[in-house]
This record gives structure tokens, C-alpha cells and sequence, in this order.
């Protein structure tokens, strides 16, 4: 069997390239999926604690850690629709009308 | 009766209140009736309680208020409370006394202007402020009142906000002064937590029990002081006076001569325990008064500007109070601030009369000959000029007599000497100004002279009635030489300054004393009789001969560029290219508010804010990766 | 006690705001002034519930909500500023064309997650009730559909906020790995138990502070602040500046007071603390300096104080920082009020160059901004006075003195730009046409409220200091 921990490890990595991708993604629904690549790393994680910590309490987590990305996809995809209507373009670049 | 006193800040509060509420639906002449006589109401209740003082024993001082309290939460207590004691009644009596004299000097100063209604709303808040201030009981309530006067100085300054110059100038002494009121309040801040009471009584009796040390008795001392160098513009935070000068007159007679700009004194004097137990701090305090009373004066000598002239003579006396307060002469202080107030504010009001005359023309340049068509005006100028020149039988004898002997009797040597310099500078300039605008040859501009007249009788008489206690308010104060039991304003402030000491010299030594003050004051005015009335070229070839001195002094050794360039922004000190950015004209940018002046700090700042979510992100995650190694290593 | 009735705010903001949604379809454009009148109607009784309930303590779902007089009285702030706000909105929204039936709602689900977030003593509980709050944040922000400034703010603030979500979480999974729990109360114990701690757990409680730390707009999580607070529409951005700052504050004190009280050794946290609390009033007030835009100044003012709240939890005094949080809802809900006072139909005056002369025009908008604006720069005899006063004294008593004379510094750096709002209004000529809508009753009410808190709390805290002081007893 694999020992938890890899799976924590494993998790960490994930995280990781999820913050890489928001940075070098160039367009904001894959930022996005960037920004859920992180939380499904959080789910990793939660899963490999509560299975080393010989508790339940991690699993059920995770469950409210989907609800969570499901209802931020929800209206986030949302906001870049209305972005992309305004703009004609979902570059993250030419957001930066307000600055300073 | 003892107990109505606490009645005294507060009527002209009432009076403010009715004022901003339906002031402008009142007609004017109700509108100057009220102000005035509530300020008149407060002088007569702080007479009263000033009466009903002297029956108290000395043991019952102070006469406390407890109105209610204001904060309660754990050790954290702070009660409104007014306190009633030699020290409080003099300055209220000061002011609430001038105070009722400007009124009625503004009801005709103000008489054609359009806000007639809010300059007086101002004025009588700014009599709640200051009476509230030397009325407190505690550190908080007085801040209280000393951040209030300070934005009622600040609302005058710029009244007329239509000129550039006076929105700027008022801009300018707010800030300044919040700059020393920092101090101020880090301060009381160290007070509550070393002696967890900001009662005056307590605070005495903390100190005289030996609850803190001399360190930290000096430390907060010095606090407080910054606090005082603010308000009573001395050195180095005195730069705000000058230009404050923008305001109306009687606002500079009441509040930037006779009454607010004295608070740092007043504040020195109630804590006069904590200075004496300092030691060190009653030093600084002594050798900043001294310094700035000479510099202030070196400045007065060559402004051309009639009230800028005075404004520099009024951060020179109020040098000589703190110096009589950090020689432990605080009675000698007090007494200084008291017939200071007197004088000054006639000075500033005669002023003001010579611009009513003269179309609002300030120049002395463009004066000369004045006396024969201001025959009331000049000689209760005259009066004042003589008072705080040090000439005998008038006040300002009496009380700078009372200050320098104590200086010279408590050790002071080099303090005394510059405050002789001082006196020798004072009654030069002010014998200047005197023979520039009333005697000599005319200057005036034509248009001008056909215009010319004495002012009306509701502002001659309020010169009239200063110029009567210019004279006569000094002989309250005698001179310990013609008998201890003389010095009645000494002896009654007595059971409040017992920081204060004095030692014994001979009469004699005394008499010396007293000489060479008189002295230096003729030669003064010889010098000054020599230079514009005898020899009046002597000025110009003195100009010729030494322009550079000439100009130093004349642009105040021109320390307001300095301050622009040092003070906002340290950073940019020495580097040629920033320092020209940062001249005066974006200071002056920066006081007025644009967004240009924020130093570099503000500009990279911002510049990281460059819209982009993912610098955004970036920093966001720089934080992360900063704060979480942070906590990794340590 | 163990009580259904613990649930009872909750359930009465969630309730009307779903039936605020369902009304909206019923009801004609021009009659949705009537969905603010319910919300408000509910509103005010949710918050006479928690005065009833304030010598009561309920608790329900095995204590993951707990509403004890801490969480009453944050209850209390958040349903007044969420009454504030609808009354702001009310005139707003058919102006500045936001008039859609979702805005109440969204506001009132905001709300009840900031609701959850106070009274709860369970991280994941906490942060589920955060993320109710941000989700319908990032809605309302975008909600002026037809302003390109509305939904570049949205996005930004959605992606950052995500972004900053998926750390908090991951913070908590490490947290939950060490200590096996996700309880306050179980994790401080471990902290304490522990002899030497994980470095998960540490890191887990960096990253929990981090994530908190981004919606109260602490230096450096702060860079989304000035562009959301800009482009979210007024009323929402007032919003913003007190819902999810008192929320979050909230929870840093369930945190970290028991922290402070024990042998923990924080010094690393503390010291973090500190620095992040230097940073955030300098940089909050500098960069405050060179705006032009009063609703960016009202921004970064918003982010300076929020390090001066963080001085008051370093100073370990609870009573302090709530007090301070108090006056900090009245002066700034009555400074954005006069902000949304200034606006007409599909125009807003929000430059400060719109605010030359605007004093005399405007004499009630001038002289109640004016006193907000000292009040926020902490001019006696206002309540903004009081609490800094309060707060930096506590401070100096903790030894804190360096911090003490930043903060002071900074608060007279601050003093620059609140004045030159007031120097605009009064000593400026009218350099450009302004004319707004004056019939805003709901909006001068807030003004006179708010007027009457800041004086109220500057001149006679006592009765309040009295709740505050039993409210944070219990911590």
C-alpha cells in the first residue's frame, strides 16, 4: 500500500502547478482552471491527512471544498462572460483600465 | 459660587452652537451682540471665580468639576472634568478678558465682510476651545481643547480661502502643528501608562511620590514640549506663525498673539513639577526659548510687512516665557504670557487699524507720516511698542525684568545673555516699525491718501482700553527688589508652580539688572531713532555694504526653503536633481493638496499597483513565500 | 444552552433574502424600492433577536455555531452596516442603473456568510462562511453591467480571491493534518500541548493568517483593494470596507487572544504580525497621498486602518480593537455616504476636483463629510479620536513604542490627504459643473446616524465600552 504521505507530497506538487499556471496562463478562464487545479490539491491533501490521521472529519471536507470551487465556477464564469462581452477579449493584459 | 466656574467654557459654546444652527437667518447686529457678550458672560464668571478663589484656602486647590465620565474601561479613565486654581483663573481671565476686547474691535473690523456671521461662529468656538484647554483637568480633555483651537486657528487662518495664500498659510499651521501634537499625544499616552491617571493632581502627586524616575520624567517632558514647540511656534516648528498672518487682524491679535500660541507655555507651566523633576528637559525648554527669542527677533528686523513684523516679535516673546519656564521661573513666565497678552494683542490691533486706514496696505515701505491722520491710533502704538520694549512703569518692563533677573539669578548666564541681545533686537525693530509707519516722510500711494482716515470709535476704544493695561498691567508684578510682598501675581500663582525656584541675589545685583535691561532697550530704540529718523539713508548703504546678510535675513535665513527640502521627503536630501524638483513651489503644491508631492515612497509605491492581475498575484504571493519562510526559519 | 434558537439570525437574513429573490419576478422595475423595505424590516428584527439574546448563550450542531455575546455583538456591526448600506442603495441603484432584484439579495447572503463566519468557533465553518461572503461579493461588484470599471474590478477581485482562497484551504488542510481537527479550540490546544510544533502546523496557521489577511486588505495582500473599490458600485464598496474587515477581525480574535494568553511561543507570528501591520500603514497612507480618485483615497484610508486595527490585536487588548472597529463602521459608512450623496442620474462625482466648493452648495454633505473625514484622521473630540487614542495606548502599555510612534507617524501622513477632501469642499472655487439629486431621504439618514455615532462614540463611549468589554469577556 501506498503510504499517505506520498499522496500529501503528491498534493503539494499539485498546488504548486497550479500557481505556476496562473502565472504563465495568459488568459483568464485558464487562470481559473489554474485557481481550481489549487483547490483539487487542497482536496488531495484533506484526503491524505484525514486517511493518516485515521479520521473521518477530512473526507467530508472535501465535499464542502467542491461545493465551494463548484459556486465560485458559477459566477466566475460568469464575470468573464461579462468581461468578454465588454471587452471583445479575455486577455489578462488588457485588464488595467484602473491602477495606481 | 465657587462652583459656577465650570459655566465659563461653556457659554461661548452655547453661543456657537445658536450661531451655526441659525446664523445665517439671524440678523448681523444680533449676531455680534451674542458673540460678544457670551465672551463677556465668560469674562465675568471667570472674575467671579477668581474672587470666590482668593476667599479658598490654599490647601483646597484645585477646585475640581466633575462634569462627567467620559471614558471608563478598565485602567483607562477619563473624566470631563474642569478644575478651578490660581493658574486656570489667570489665563481664563486673559482670555476670556482680550478675547471680549476682539470681539469688539471685529465687530468693526469684520463690518462690511460677507461672512460676518461665520467669522464670529469661529471666534466663539474658538473661545470654547482655549477656555476648555486651561480649564481641563486632565492631559485628554486639555488635548481636547488644544486640537480644537488648533482647527479654529486653522478654519481663521484661511478665512478669506478665496486668496491663495491664506488656504495655503492655513494648511500649512495645521499641519505643523499636528506635527508637534504627535508628540503631544505619544506624551500623555506615556503618562497614562507609567501614572494610569491624566489628572493634573494625580500627576503632581505621582511625582511627588516618586512614582517615576527623572528619565522618564524627561522623556515625557520633552514629548509634551514637541507638543508645545507646535503650538507656541517655536523653534524648530515655528514656521506656521508667519504666514498665518493671512488671517483676518483681530484673529491674529486673539489667537496667533495673545491666547493660543501661549497654550505651550500655559502647558509647560501646569506641568512645572514633571520639569523640574526633569532637570534636563527645563534646560532644552530654557535654551530653545532663548534661541528662538533672539533668532525670531534677528527675522523681525528687516520684514517690510507690518504684521509679519509683529508675528516674528510675538515667536521672540514667547521665547522669553519658556525661558523664564525652563529657568524655573514659572510665575516670571506666566507673568510674561500675561502682560504679553496685553500689549501684543494692542500692537495687532493698531496694526489693523493702520490697514483699515490705509485701504488694507501693509507695507511700511508705502506708510511713513501716519501720526497726524491716525491720532488715536498711533499713540496707543506707541503705547505697546514702549510696553514690549522693556521701558520702565509699562508692562512689558515688569514681566522681561521678571524673566531675565530670574535667569541670571538661577545660573543662566548665557541665557540671560541672549535674552539681553533679544531685548536690544526688540526694541529696535519695533521702534522700526514705529518710525517707518508714523513718522518720516509720506510714502503713501496717492490713492490710497485720499481714502485715508481713523478708524470708527468701536475700534479705537478697544485700543484705547488695551493701551490703558499695557500700561498698568505690570504693577501686579513688582520686582522682588522693591519688596517681596509687592509681587502679587507671584505670590498668588505660588501654591500651583511649586516646581519653580529662585535664588536670593543682592539688591544690588538686582538693581545692575534692571539697569542694563533698561539700557539695552533705549539703546535700541537710539539705534533704531538713529537709522530711520536721523540718518534714514544709514539702512540702505547698510544694505549695500552687506547684501548677503542683508538678504539672508531678509528671506529668514531661508529656512522655509530648507524645510521643503529636508523635511518632506529625508530621502531626497542631497541629490541636486531631486532637490529641484522639490522646491518651493511643489511644496507649496503639496500643502495645497495636489497630488504631485508624496515623496518617492508614494510614487514606487503606487507604481506596483499597475492594474495587472498578475503582478497582483505576484505580490500577493511574494508576501506568501516572505511570510511563510519567516515563520520556516525562526 | 443547546438551542435551535442559535440558528435564528441566520436563518431570518437567509430566508428573506431568498424570498427578496423570488419577489423580485413579481414585482415591477420601478417598485423594487419595496425589496430594500423588506430587508430592511427584516433586518432590524434580526437585530433585535440578538439584543434579546444577548444574556443568553445558544448553541447548536454540537457547537459549530455558537452565538455568545461575541458573536451577538459582531452580529449587531454587520447587520448595521448591511442596514447602512441598503439604505445607501436604495436611491443609488435606479441612478446608477444597478436596479436589478438580485442586488438585495446578494447583499443579504454576503451578510449571513460574514453571520456564519463571527459565530463559529470551527475553521471550515469560518471559512465556508467566508466563501458565502466572497461569492456574493464578486457578483455584486460586477453587478453595474453596463461599466467597463464594475467588471474589470469583478474579475479582479474574483481571480485574486480564488486564488487566495485555494491558500487559506490549503492552510486549513495542514492545520486539520496536524492537530486533527478543524475546531479553534482544539488547535490552540494543540499548540499548546504540542512540545515541538510541525512545521504543517505552523505553515497551515501562516497560510490561514495569510488568506484572512487578504480580505481585510493587509499589506502586502492588499493590491486588489484601491481597483474593487473603485469600480464595485459605492454603496457595495462601503460594504466592503466594514463587512468583511469587522468578519475577519473577528476570527483573528478568536484566534489569536487565546494565542497571546498562553505559553505558545508566537514570537514568530508576532513579530510577522508587527511587520505586516508597519507595512500596511505606511504603504496604505503614502500611496493614499497621490490619488485624485476620493473613492481610492477612501481605499488605501481603508487599508491604513486596517493596520491600525492590527496594532490594537497586537496590543492584546480585545476591547480596544472592537471599539475601534465600532467607530471605524460610522465614520466610514458616513464618508461613503457623502461620497454616493455627490451622484446623479448615470453620473457619479468622484474626482476630487468634482469636490471644489462643494461645501458651500452642499452645506449638511460638507460639514458631515468633514467631521467624517477628522473623525478618520482621528481629530478629538470624535469618536475616530478616542479610538486610536485608545488603541495606540494600549499599545504603548504592551511596550509596543516603536509601533506606537509608526502609527502615529502614519496617522499624520494621513491627515494630508483626509484634509485635502475638506480643503476641495471649502476653499476651492467650483472648477466644474456639479448638480446632484438632492430628494435621498434614506441617504441623509445614514448621514444623521452615522454623525451621531462618531459624536456619540467620541463623546460618551461609555455605555458601548460597557457591551464591548462583555463581549469580549468570554473569549
Amino acid at each position: 500500500m501506498i503510504p499517505p504521505n506520498y499522496f500529501l507530497i503528491l498534493s503539494i506538487i499539485l498546488f504548486v502547478l497550479g500557481v505556476i499556471a496562473f502565472f504563465i496562463k495568459k488568459d483568464l478562464l485558464t487562470m481559473f482552471m489554474a485557481v481550481e487545479v489549487m483547490l483539487n490539491a487542497t482536496n488531495l491533501a484533506f484526503l491524505s491527512l484525514a486517511r493518516s490521521a485515521n479520521s473521518i472529519d477530512g473526507q467530508v471536507i472535501v465535499f464542502f471544498i467542491i461545493t465551494v470551487a463548484a459556486s465560485e465556477a458559477a459566477v466566475g464564469l460568469a464575470i468573464i462572460l461579462l468581461v468578454l462581452r465588454q471587452k471583445k477579449t479575455i486577455k489578462t493584459e488588457d485588464i488595467k483600465l484602473m491602477k495606481g | 459660587m465657587t462652583e459656577i466656574f465650570w459655566l465659563i467654557p461653556f457659554v461661548p459654546a452655547l453661543s456657537t452652537l445658536i450661531l451655526a444652527l441659525f446664523g445665517t437667518k439671524l440678523p448681523k447686529k444680533y449676531v455680534s451682540y451674542q458673540a460678544c457678550l457670551a465672551v463677556f458672560g465668560s469674562f465675568v464668571i471667570s472674575v467671579i471665580s477668581f474672587l470666590s478663589l482668593l476667599q479658598v484656602s490654599h490647601e483646597s486647590y484645585p477646585l475640581v468639576k466633575n462634569l462627567f465620565s467620559w471614558i471608563s474601561s478598565g485602567s483607562f479613565n477619563v473624566n470631563l472634568s474642569l478644575q478651578l486654581d490660581p493658574l486656570s483663573a489667570v489665563m481664563a481671565m486673559v482670555v476670556s478678558g482680550v478675547g471680549f476686547i476682539i470681539h469688539i474691535y471685529s465687530v468693526g473690523y469684520m463690518a462690511k465682510d460677507e461672512g460676518y456671521t461665520r467669522y464670529f461662529t469661529y471666534l466663539n468656538l474658538f473661545m470654547f476651545a482655549m477656555l476648555l484647554l486651561v480649564m481641563a483637568s486632565n492631559v485628554v480633555l486639555m488635548f481636547v481643547g488644544w486640537e480644537g483651537v488648533g482647527l479654529c486657528s486653522y478654519l481663521l487662518i484661511g478665512f478669506w480661502f478665496e486668496k491663495h495664500s491664506a488656504a495655503s498659510a492655513g494648511k500649512k499651521a495645521f499641519i505643523v502643528n499636528r506635527i508637534g501634537d504627535a508628540g503631544f499625544l505619544l506624551g500623555i499616552m506615556f503618562i497614562f501608562i507609567y501614572i494610569g491617571s491624566g489628572e493634573f493632581t494625580a500627576i503632581n502627586a505621582a511625582i511627588g511620590g516618586g512614582a517615576i524616575t527623572q528619565g522618564l520624567a524627561t522623556l515625557i517632558a520633552i514629548l509634551l514640549f514637541v507638543g508645545a514647540t507646535g503650538k507656541s511656534a517655536q523653534i524648530p516648528l515655528y514656521i506656521w506663525l508667519p504666514d498665518a498672518m493671512e488671517g483676518p487682524t483681530p484673529v491674529s491679535a486673539l489667537i496667533h498673539a495673545a491666547t493660543m500660541v501661549t497654550a505651550g507655555v500655559y502647558m509647560v507651566a501646569r506641568m512645572n513639577l514633571l520639569y523640574a523633576l526633569s532637570g534636563t528637559a527645563a534646560q532644552i525648554v530654557a535654551i530653545v526659548g532663548a534661541v528662538t527669542a533672539v533668532y525670531a527677533a534677528t527675522m523681525a528686523l528687516t520684514q517690510n510687512d507690518i504684521k509679519r513684523v509683529l508675528a516674528y516679535s510675538t515667536i521672540s516673546q514667547i521665547g522669553y516665557m519658556f525661558i523664564g519656564c525652563g529657568v524655573g521661573a514659572y510665575a516670571a513666565g506666566m507673568f510674561h504670557l500675561y502682560t504679553h497678552a496685553f500689549f501684543k494683542s494692542l500692537l495687532f490691533l493698531a496694526a489693523g487699524s493702520v490697514m483699515h486706514a490705509l485701504s488694507g496696505e501693509l507695507n511700511m515701505k508705502k506708510m511713513g507720516g501716519l501720526r497726524k491722520y491716525l491720532p488715536l491710533t498711533y499713540p496707543t502704538f506707541l503705547i505697546g511698542a514702549i510696553a514690549i520694549a522693556g521701558i520702565p512703569f509699562f508692562s512689558g518692563f515688569f514681566s522681561k525684568d521678571a524673566i531675565l533677573t530670574a535667569a541670571y539669578a538661577n545660573g543662566y548666564y548665557f541665557v540671560w545673555g541672549l535674552g539681553i541681545l533679544g531685548a536690544v533686537l526688540t526694541a529696535f525693530y519695533m521702534f522700526r516699525l514705529i518710525f517707518l509707519t508714523f513718522h518720516g516722510q509720506e510714502r503713501l500711494d496717492p490713492k490710497v491718501k485720499e481714502h485715508i482716515h481713523e478708524s470708527p470709535p468701536v475700534m479705537t476704544i478697544p485700543l484705547v482700553i488695551l493701551a490703558f493695561f499695557s500700561i498698568i498691567a505690570g504693577f501686579v508684578g513688582l520686582p522682588v527688589v522693591l519688596g517681596k510682598k509687592l509681587n502679587f501675581f507671584g505670590h498668588f500663582l505660588e501654591p500651583v508652580l511649586r516646581g519653580g525656584h529662585e535664588t536670593h541675589i543682592s539688591h544690588d545685583l538686582e538693581w545692575i539688572l534692571i539697569g542694563i535691561s533698561v539700557g539695552v532697550a533705549l539703546l535700541g530704540i537710539i539705534i533704531a531713532w538713529f537709522f530711520y529718523i536721523k540718518a534714514p539713508r544709514i539702512p540702505e548703504r547698510i544694505r549695500e555694504r552687506f547684501p548677503r546678510i542683508y538678504k539672508l535675513l531678509y528671506n529668514k535665513y531661508y529656512i522655509d526653503e530648507i524645510y521643503n527640502a529636508a523635511f518632506v521627503n529625508p530621502t531626497v536630501r542631497g541629490s541636486e536633481k531631486i532637490y529641484d524638483h522639490f522646491d518651493l513651489k511643489v511644496i507649496d503644491g503639496a500643502v495645497n493638496g495636489t497630488a504631485k508631492v508624496t515623496g518617492f515612497s508614494g510614487k514606487i509605491l503606487s507604481y506596483f499597483q499597475s492594474g495587472l492581475i498578475k503582478d497582483y498575484a505576484l505580490i500577493f504571493l511574494l508576501g506568501v513565500i516572505i511570510f511563510i519562510g519567516y515563520l520556516i526559519i525562526f | 444552552m443547546n438551542s435551535f434558537f442559535a440558528l435564528f439570525p441566520l436563518l431570518i437574513i437567509v430566508f428573506i433574502a431568498l424570498a427578496v429573490l423570488i419577489l423580485e419576478v413579481f414585482l415591477k422595475r420601478e417598485n423594487r424600492d419595496y425589496l430594500a423595505y423588506i430587508s430592511l424590516v427584516f433586518l432590524v428584527i434580526c437585530a433585535f433577536v440578538c439584543i434579546q439574546f444577548w444574556n443568553k448563550a445558544y448553541y447548536y450542531f454540537d457547537g459549530n455555531l455558537l452565538l455568545d455575546q461575541f458573536a451577538l455583538f459582531f452580529t449587531f456591526i454587520l447587520l448595521l452596516s448591511t442596514g447602512f448600506v441598503v439604505l445607501l442603495s436604495m436611491k443609488y441603484i435606479s441612478l446608477q442603473d444597478v436596479n436589478y432584484g438580485e442586488f438585495y439579495a446578494l447583499l443579504l447572503l454576503a451578510v449571513s456568510g460574514a453571520i456564519i463566519m463571527v459565530s463559529s468557533p470551527d475553521l471550515l465553518v469560518i471559512i465556508l462562511g467566508l466563501e458565502v461572503l466572497s461569492i456574493s461579493s464578486y457578483a455584486l461588484t460586477g453587478l453595474k453591467r453596463k461599466d467597463e470599471l464594475s467588471s474589470e474590478a469583478a474579475i479582479k477581485y474574483f481571480l485574486l480571491g480564488s486564488f487566495a482562497t485555494a491558500f487559506l484551504l490549503f492552510g486549513l488542510a495542514l492545520l486539520y493534518g496536524a492537530s486533527h481537527s478543524t475546531g479553534i479550540p482544539t488547535i490552540i490546544r494543540y499548540f499548546n500541548t504540542e512540545a515541538d510544533l510541525s512545521l504543517m502546523a505552523l505553515i497551515g496557521l501562516g497560510l490561514i493568517v495569510i488568506g484572512f489577511g487578504f480580505k481585510i486588505a493587509l499589506v502586502p495582500f492588499h493590491m486588489w483593494t484601491p481597483d474593487v473599490y473603485q469600480g464595485a458600485p459605492t454603496p457595495i464598496t462601503a460594504f466592503f470596507s466594514v463587512v468583511p474587515k469587522a468578519a475577519c477581525f473577528a476570527i483573528f480574535l478568536r484566534i489569536f487572544y487565546p494565542f497571546w494568553k498562553t505559553a505558545f511561543d508566537s514570537q514568530a507570528i508576532f513579530w510577522l504580525l508587527w511587520g505586516i501591520s508597519v507595512l500596511t500603514m505606511v504603504v496604505g497612507n503614502l500611496v493614499a497621498l497621490r490619488q485624485t480618485n476620493v473613492k481610492r483615497i477612501l481605499a488605501y484610508s481603508s487599508i491604513a486602518h486596517a493596520g491600525y486595527l492590527l496594532v490594537a490585536l497586537l496590543a492584546q487588548d480585545n476591547s480596544s480593537l472592537v471599539f475601534y472597529l465600532t467607530v471605524y463602521l460610522f465614520m466610514n459608512m458616513g464618508a461613503f455616504a457623502a461620497v454616493i450623496a455627490l451622484s446623479k442620474k448615470d453620473k457619479e462625482y468622484l474626482e476630487l476636483e468634482d469636490y471644489s466648493g462643494i461645501g458651500f452648495k452642499y452645506p449638511w454633505i460638507g460639514v458631515t463629510l468633514s467631521i467624517f473625514l477628522l473623525s478618520l484622521a482621528g481629530f478629538p473630540p470624535t469618536g475616530g479620536f478616542l479610538a486610536k487614542f485608545y488603541v495606540f495606548s494600549s499599545a504603548v502599555r504592551q511596550g509596543l513604542v516603536p509601533l506606537v510612534i509608526i502609527g502615529v507617524l502614519a496617522s499624520l501622513i494621513s491627515v494630508y490627504y483626509y484634509l485635502r477632501i475638506i480643503v476641495h469642499m471649502y476653499m476651492r472655487e467650483p472648477s466644474r459643473e456639479v448638480d446632484i439629486v438632492v430628494e435621498n431621504p434614506a441617504l441623509f439618514l445614514v448621514l444623521f446616524l452615522c454623525l451621531y455615532g462618531v459624536l456619540q462614540l467620541g463623546l460618551y463611549p461609555r455605555n458601548i465600552l460597557v457591551l464591548i468589554n462583555q463581549a469580549v469577556s468570554l473569549l
